[in-house]
């Protein structure tokens, strides 16, 4: 039997009340369509550029500065795949019916497990060194909270079919902005302060701040 | 599946396949135009009433779901883009407007001490055969994610790439759903031809 060549025929019916409540149809207004899903998530990386150029204004360049050729080429191309990667992945779980589904915490995974294993081992490594630890994983926290609320901006439009995947995606990439924001102004070239106060935060945001925000998905979506 | 063609038939014409008059109500819809989203409603509304009465509910559940996923339509009608079709992203989020209901229910039921696996006791239950006939009634021994698969499939008619997109799956895992339904309704005919034959 081709299975190609087959229907089951299952009668339609109508529904015996109305299924919408009339009045919703009475006041009903012309909404603008969501941008494409690569729209969007240039859009959101746009915001992201956008977000890092304002905190090297406003902090300096002094991280950046003090790192070497290599430590610069591998922390720009660790960050800017990322950055690409968990924009689309945000953008892509905006759209009910997206093409393509992806598992953000994979992503998420391997984004701070490269910056673990790869990015660090870059830089020496003083467990003593007694450099300040607060401020800087203030700055990368509030950073991450900052680029989360910017982000909502464009995507609050989008429906979640998937609360989860959609609320880490878009945490990920708020932890990233907040973790390359505090990389491009720490002059603190030394890895135990580099993994625990930058990199431990902007995992942590990640995760609790995808639980969070998958929470609140949740309730938006409810009607 | 041969000699079951009083509901199995080769030449059935899905609602919105071949052309795109559910895209262009949609796009009225979008546009705030009241006639189009009412033509939309009075098309999308039968097929959706049949997907969930497909997957096990009651005719009345299956109609509050139905307003459930409505409401959802209506808030988010701004997501769907032109261009796409309109059937999986309908589907979507008629899709989780039950998933969401169900864990509501067990939610609720959990508070009042009484939850035993109620997803799978409401996919389970199988309609009287007056509310859903006998493809239904077939359709009801499979497992919930091969059910919806094969309604979307083969009582729709939408493409493999349109139940993934639905489903938010891969093509891959459609088609292997759908070949173990196959294989469970094979089965399952097998066993009814048999059943009537032995009657005979």
């Amino acid at each position: 039997v081709n299975h190609d060549d087959i229907h089951i025929h299952v009668p339609l019916s109508q529904p015996r009340r109305a299924p919408i409540d009339p009045r919703l149809l009475d006041g009903l207004k012309a909404v603008k369509p969501a941008p494409a899903v690569g729209a969007l998530a240039l859009r959101l990386l746009v915001l992201t550029i956008a977000l890092l150029a304002l905190g090297a204004l406003a902090f300096g360049t002094r991280g950046v500065r003090a790192m070497s050729g290599a430590q610069i080429a591998l922390y720009s191309a660790i960050v800017a795949a990322g950055a690409a990667g968990f924009a689309y992945l945000a953008a892509n779980e905006s759209s009910p019916a997206a093409r393509r589904r992806l598992a953000p915490v994979a992503a998420t995974g391997t984004f701070f497990a490269l910056l673990a294993v790869g990015f660090i081992p870059l830089f020496v490594w003083h467990p003593a060194s007694g450099f300040p630890m607060t401020t800087c994983i203030v700055l990368t926290l509030s950073g991450s909270a900052l680029a989360i609320a910017a982000s909502w901006a464009l995507l609050r439009r989008g429906f979640f079919v998937r609360p989860m995947a959609a609320g880490l995606a878009s945490a990920s990439l708020a932890a990233a902005t907040g973790f390359s924001i505090i990389q491009t102004l720490c002059p603190y070239m030394e890895g135990v302060h580099i993994l625990s106060a930058h990199v431990l935060p902007a995992a942590g945001f990640a995760f609790v701040g995808g639980a969070a925000m998958a929470s609140f998905l949740r309730r938006k979506n409810r009607t | 599946l041969v000699g079951y063609r009083n509901f199995l038939v080769p030449t059935g014409e899905p609602i919105h396949e071949g052309s795109d008059r559910l895209e262009r109500l949609m796009t009225g819809y979008q546009a705030g135009q009241r006639d189009s989203a009412e033509a939309l409603i009075h098309e999308v509304s039968p097929v959706l009433l049949r997907f969930y009465l497909s997957l096990g509910h009651s005719r009345t559940e299956a109609e509050e779901l139905l307003q459930d996923a409505w409401l959802r339509i209506h808030k988010a009608r701004a997501t769907w883009r032109s261009g796409e079709k309109l059937m999986p992203w309908v589907y979507a989020i008629a899709r989780y407007a039950r998933v969401d209901s169900i864990r509501r229910q067990a939610r609720v039921r959990r508070h009042e001490e009484e939850l035993t696996e109620l997803v799978e006791s409401q996919a389970a239950q199988p309609e009287t055969a007056e509310q859903t006939g006998e493809a239904f009634a077939l359709l009801a021994q499979l497992p919930e994610s091969q059910r919806e698969t094969i309604v979307m499939l083969k009582v729709d008619g939408m493409s493999l790439e349109e139940v993934a997109r639905a489903t938010s799956s891969s093509v891959g895992a459609v088609k292997q759903r759908a070949h173990r339904a196959y294989e469970k309704l094979r089965q399952l005919l097998g066993h009814k031809r048999l059943t009537q034959g032995g009657a005979e």
